[in-house]
């Protein structure tokens, strides 16, 4: 196993993003960050519906409280450009910023959760029409709902690792980068955070059938 | 192991990206059958791709989002927003006491005109800001029984203030720079103009800047597209027939993604009016011509429920 964490990294595919590019939003936020009002729409209107992506893909599409978070995550988007010093694209920083509200949220609910969270699978976009098979779709909500209790459950490093990887869809490298730590370090938070997730999935009788019924 | 293990990882995130190479599309099949971790991670990933949809009401919630900004921003005002803002106070309370002293000067030479009828309180008011004198007011929605034939009767010509020619010309040297007449704006203005009364709530502006975009600039991309969010807008207060009528202008002209939101929205206006067969007429070619679109799934459910 350490032989094999010392093995080459990754990709080159995967290493080969674009070369780095002065951040076309760093003025617009700065000023919002002053206080200037249409820097603040117009920095909401760009990085808006990344927020309320992230939002949805944590919270569920249905949560009934992904305005108020969203809302959260912009104002907390706000006061981290004020400490932010370019380390990341303003882009990211907001999505990272409304993954961690957006957990954040989660955890304090998480004692009413079964009374808050509605069921997603009756959601509008859920409807049958556009699903694979009952099958599959029944088991990859199951995986979903699994990460996102797990989200509540995980050291928040690890909680962390796991939403950008697996919930908003980085790499490995790309949140090495972006989020100015060690690519080991991601690796060995991601490789905990799934063993967790599959010990709490084969753990419930009822998804590890599911799970494995797919396969 | 361990490097295959942050292949997998990678191939499985890029394929929720789209675009795999032959050989990866090979690992990924073999993670997905060998890989509980890969399945589980693959699976969960598909549904929050699928999950973070946009919704047609995205942009209503944006908005929502600039102003908890902006309110949490009034509410703890940096130093240096407290620095620039105070000489930009200072400068507006000089220019709108100039103009109110201004006013005051010219106040004893305006005179009523005898012939016509006095001019109501707010005409002052009102004269010194134009856009309320633009406004166009809504008139009532029309019986329920003949919306096809309703055309909105003109709206009423708003009533131009009265004055002396002495005290017009005094005033309007004394106050001018406070008087901003309305610039003839450009359909994509007029557009632009509407849709931002539109987000921040007022319907009212809203639908007036949609009718005069319709009335200055009628054919224009700009007022078809405006045709739809008209109609929206006289469906959220209550004038189905209007709202009907908005509709089927937009699709007569337009079989576009949004046609499917104007049939959605044609099969509301008729449930308003309770013409139930025409609804679901409607809601079926919706289903028919747009089955992938989100409002396909609403007007099937519809379709199963009760008619």
């Amino acid at each position: 196993m350490a032989a094999d964490t010392r093995s080459p990294p990754v990709l080159r595919l995967v290493g080969a993003t674009p070369p780095e590019r002065p951040d076309a939003l760093a003025g617009v936020a700065r000023a919002a960050v002053a206080g200037d009002g249409s820097a603040v729409r117009t920095l909401l209107l760009s990085i808006g519906p990344h927020i309320l992506n992230v939002v949805r893909r944590v919270l569920g599409p249905s949560h009934p409280e992904i305005d108020d978070v969203a809302q959260e995550s912009s104002i907390a988007l706000i006061d981290a450009l004020g400490r932010h010093r370019g380390e990341s694209t303003v882009t990211f920083l907001a999505c990272r910023v409304a993954a961690l509200t957006a957990m954040k949220a989660r955890r304090r609910n998480s004692a009413r959760k079964r009374q808050s969270i509605r069921d997603d699978r009756s959601s509008v976009e859920l409807l049958p029409s556009e699903a694979p098979g009952p099958d599959t779709e029944l088991s990859a909500q199951a995986s979903a709902d699994a990460v996102r209790r797990l989200l509540d459950l995980l050291p928040p490093e690890q909680a962390e690792a796991l939403a950008l990887h697996c919930v908003l869809g980085y790499t490995v490298q790309e949140i090495a980068e972006a989020c100015q730590v060690p690519r080991d370090t991601v690796k060995s938070r991601l490789r905990l955070s799934k063993r967790a997730l599959r010990v709490h999935v084969l753990g419930d009788p009822r998804l590890a059938e599911l799970v494995e019924r797919s396969s | 192991m361990s490097a295959d293990s942050d292949v997998i990882d990678d191939v499985l995130i890029r394929a929720r990206r789209g675009g795999l190479s032959e050989s990866d599309k090979r690992l990924l099949r073999d993670a997905l059958s060998t890989s509980t971790d890969s399945r589980l991670l693959y699976q969960a990933g598909t549904v929050f791709d699928r999950d973070a949809r946009v919704l047609p009401d995205d942009d209503q919630r944006i908005e929502r989002m600039v102003r908890a900004v902006q309110k949490h921003q009034a509410r703890a005002p940096s130093v240096w927003r407290a620095r620039r803002a105070v000489p930009a106070m200072a400068v507006g309370i000089l220019f709108a006491a100039g103009a109110v002293a201004a006013f005051e000067l010219a106040r004893p030479l305006l005179e009523p005109n005898r012939a016509s009828p006095p001019p109501a309180p707010t005409s002052v008011s009102s004269s010194v800001r134009p856009r309320r004198s633009v406004r166009v007011s809504q008139p009532a929605e029309p019986p329920a029984d003949t919306p096809d034939s309703a055309q909105s009767p003109p709206p009423p010509a708003p009533r131009p203030p009265v004055w002396s020619s002495r005290g017009a010309e005094v005033l309007t040297r004394a106050v001018q720079p406070a008087i901003r007449r309305e610039p003839a704006l450009t359909a994509t203005q007029l557009f632009a103009k509407a849709n931002r009364a539109r987000v921040a709530g007022d319907s009212e502006a809203a639908m007036a800047g949609y009718q005069r975009l319709e009335a200055e600039y009628p054919g224009s991309p700009e007022a078809l597209t405006a045709q739809l969010s008209l109609g929206m807008l006289y469906l959220q207060h209550d004038q189905p027939s209007r709202a009907l009528a908005e509709f089927r202008a937009y699709r007569a002209h337009s079989s576009g993604p949004s046609a499917a939101e104007a049939l959605w929205g044609e099969a509301g206006a008729l449930r308003r009016l309770g013409r139930n067969a025409q609804e679901r007429a409607a809601l079926g070619e919706l289903v028919a011509r747009y089955p992938g679109s989100a409002y396909a799934v609403g007007a099937r459910k519809r379709l199963a429920g009760p008619p």
